[in-house]
């Protein structure tokens, strides 16, 4: 018997109006892509659709929206969580706003961080989850932020972040990387002790253990089920060595889903999960992890990763035979999204169910289909 | 410890609560070599030059692997600070400093801090000071290779760059290097491969001082050689060409020589 599990909506709202081609000269479409590809109109009309499609996510009946942040990345056009945050505290009314999440290490000014959360919990009258990531390598060379300190940075951030919501202020913070005068925000979120936390990650055992010596949910993002229940391993035995025991609700995952009305659609518009041709696995190592930026465990990193295939390595096929991507009917995707959801014993599921090129017809089809059909199946056990 | 490998010494000398690692060879007046972003990578042609004619020392900075970082030792100045105290704790006077690359940044913080201790100062393609019209390629973004390749104006027919990695390959991750250009981010990362209040300061230095560039330096524009020598009173600068950011490596015999040569006066 599986507890509550909560069904979030997710795209990474892609920014498909480039050439194609330019994969050729910029195999990674980061960093050194240049931005004179970029076309003000066209994001224009897509921010809007995007928050049409989380309109539809919300009515019809999803637990919450998922959200992100991106630097220089045509794969997600959300340089600000928080922007989109805001708009869904305005423009959705029941769904949680999922912040998987704010990267923390590159933010100068954590405090004013806090007071833009606090406002956006009481804006959306507290739906507020606030993740809190590390980010990959090129969040902290484009926002100029060391590498070396990532780690550090995150974990000040996130104590002077929630001293500020909990603890009465004025206070003074001298830390080693971030020093007030006079912490004492005028904003301060409407849920209590403080809006939920969580953590995502793919790969690094430091991040779980620490999700898991705090308590905050982890979601894995996307990884293969064997990582991924490397992972949850790690949260559990964390969990027993903190003194408490693990449950569903501490964990997360992450899935690419597109449900059609037939299944021809659906193997059709499932392509659109590899829309940029493996980009990210092209990017240098020094980008993904400059040096110094791994602190501890680049080899636990390494042994998960060896055990798994990167998702856009993988054959179409391939990635749904190892529920890496599942497509279907909503008959048939229900099946696998339960098989995935029992093995894993997740009590929150990101439903990824958006990417690439799929027009905004068959993504609203889509949204429909899971909240009316395989989101009510799912819940009903 | 110490202990002997051919025409030089390898030991851990305690500096500052920490082992700092140092190889030592030759007879003569005092000579330090400190090293750059490419880090420690043995006894080189270029200090065995040397030691013809001094007492080479050839330490690997704290936090580039074979020296474990203190964790109070950030930055360059940090450097600067800890190799005055190596020079107080080994009674070292009279030397002559030279630093190569981010090296020769350390070098001239030290001679800035305090020249009592130092006798010469040689700085090759040194980091430290902002061009004013280039830029100093960003060896933070580019793969590791790559920095190897453009710090040589013939990467190809480079001898010591060849036994070098050689040795020890190139690893994707990990090892010694690693540790390095995590220090060498570190220190350098923001404000990039330089500090503002250097070139100021570099007027206050009195002691005779070298600049060497690579004509073909492709990594720090010889721009940057020529602001050295017109910060630093009386300094010389000379250019070696074929050569690019790595001297030491690609002409060795040629730039101990321009050494020798300038601390013998």
């Amino acid at each position: 018997m599986m507890p509550k599990t909560n069904y979030y909506y997710f795209t990474e709202q892609p920014y498909t109006g480039y050439d194609p081609a330019l994969q050729e000269q910029y195999p990674a479409l980061r960093l050194n892509l240049p931005n004179t590809h970029y076309d003000p109109q066209i994001a224009s009309d897509l921010y809007n659709r995007y928050h049409d499609e989380y309109q539809v996510a919300d009515d019809v009946g999803f637990d919450g929206i998922m959200i992100n942040e991106h630097h220089t990345a045509p794969f997600c056009m959300q340089a600000s969580i928080n922007i989109t945050g805001t708009v869904l505290a305005k423009i959705t009314r029941r769904g949680k706003i999922l912040m998987l999440g704010n990267p923390l290490p590159v933010v100068d000014n954590p405090l004013r961080l806090a007071e833009e959360l606090a406002m956006i919990d009481c804006i959306s009258r507290g739906r507020l989850i606030s993740g809190f990531v590390r980010g990959g390598g090129v969040e902290s060379l484009v926002n100029n932020v060391n590498p070396v300190y990532n780690r550090e940075r995150f974990e000040e951030a996130h104590d002077l972040i929630v001293a500020a919501w909990t603890r009465p202020g004025p206070f003074r913070w001298d830390g080693k990387h971030f020093q007030y005068r006079v912490v004492n925000p005028w904003a301060l979120p409407l849920q209590k002790p403080h809006p939920p936390v969580m953590v995502p990650g793919t790969a690094s055992p430091e991040t779980v253990i620490w999700a898991a010596k705090h308590r905050y949910p982890y979601v894995v993002l996307g990884s293969s089920l064997e990582q991924t229940k490397e992972l949850i391993a790690i949260y559990h035995e964390t969990a027993k060595e903190e003194g408490y025991e693990m449950k569903p609700e501490h964990v997360g995952y992450l899935i690419r889903v597109f449900v059609a009305d037939s299944e021809e659609k659906a193997q059709a518009e499932g392509h659109n999960f590899f829309w940029q041709k493996g980009a990210l696995n092209k990017q240098i190592r020094e980008w993904m992890a400059p040096p110094g930026y791994a602190t501890v465990d680049v080899a636990g990193i390494r042994r998960l990763r060896a055990i798994s295939k990167a998702f856009d390595n993988q054959a179409y096929q391939e990635a749904q035979d190892n529920y890496q991507l599942i497509l279907g009917t909503p008959d048939q995707v229900i099946t696998k999204l339960r098989h995935v959801r029992d093995l894993l014993r997740v009590g929150h599921m990101c439903l990824w169910a958006h990417d690439g090129y799929m027009t905004h017809e068959d993504t609203v089809r889509c949204i429909e289909l899971m909240g009316k059909e395989v989101l009510p199946a799912l819940r009903d056990e | 410890m110490t202990t002997s490998v051919g025409h030089f010494t390898e030991a851990m000398v305690e500096v500052a609560s920490t082992q700092l690692y140092m190889l030592k060879g030759g007879t003569g007046r005092p000579l330090i070599v400190l090293h750059g972003v490419e880090g420690h990578e043995g006894w080189l042609a270029f200090h065995e030059a040397l030691a013809e004619h001094a007492t080479v020392y050839a330490p690997a900075h704290p936090g580039y692997g074979q020296t474990i970082r203190p964790t109070w030792m950030e930055t360059i100045a940090h450097q600067a600070v800890f190799y005055h105290w190596f020079l107080q704790e080994a009674s070292l006077q009279g030397v002559d400093l030279v630093g190569v690359g981010v090296g020769g940044w350390i070098a001239a913080q030290m001679a800035v801090m305090c020249q009592a201790n130092l006798r010469h100062l040689v700085l090759v393609d040194a980091a430290g000071v902002r061009p004013r019209q280039g830029e100093v390629v960003d060896l933070f973004i580019i793969p590791w290779r790559e920095v190897i390749e453009r710090s040589l104006y013939d990467a190809e027919n480079c001898a010591e760059a060849l036994r070098i990695y050689t040795a020890t390959p190139l690893q994707e991750f990990g090892g010694v290097r690693e540790a390095g250009r995590s220090m060498s981010m570190r220190m350098c990362y923001r404000p990039y491969m330089h500090d503002p209040a250097l070139l100021p300061t570099l007027g206050k230095i009195q002691r005779p001082t070298l600049v060497v560039w690579g004509a073909q330096d492709q990594i720090i524009p010889i721009e940057c050689g020529h602001l050295y020598q017109q910060a630093i009173p009386g300094a010389t600068l000379r250019v070696i060409d074929r050569c690019g950011h790595w001297p030491h490596f690609e002409q060795p015999e040629a730039l101990a020589e321009i050494i020798r040569e300038f601390i013998a006066r």
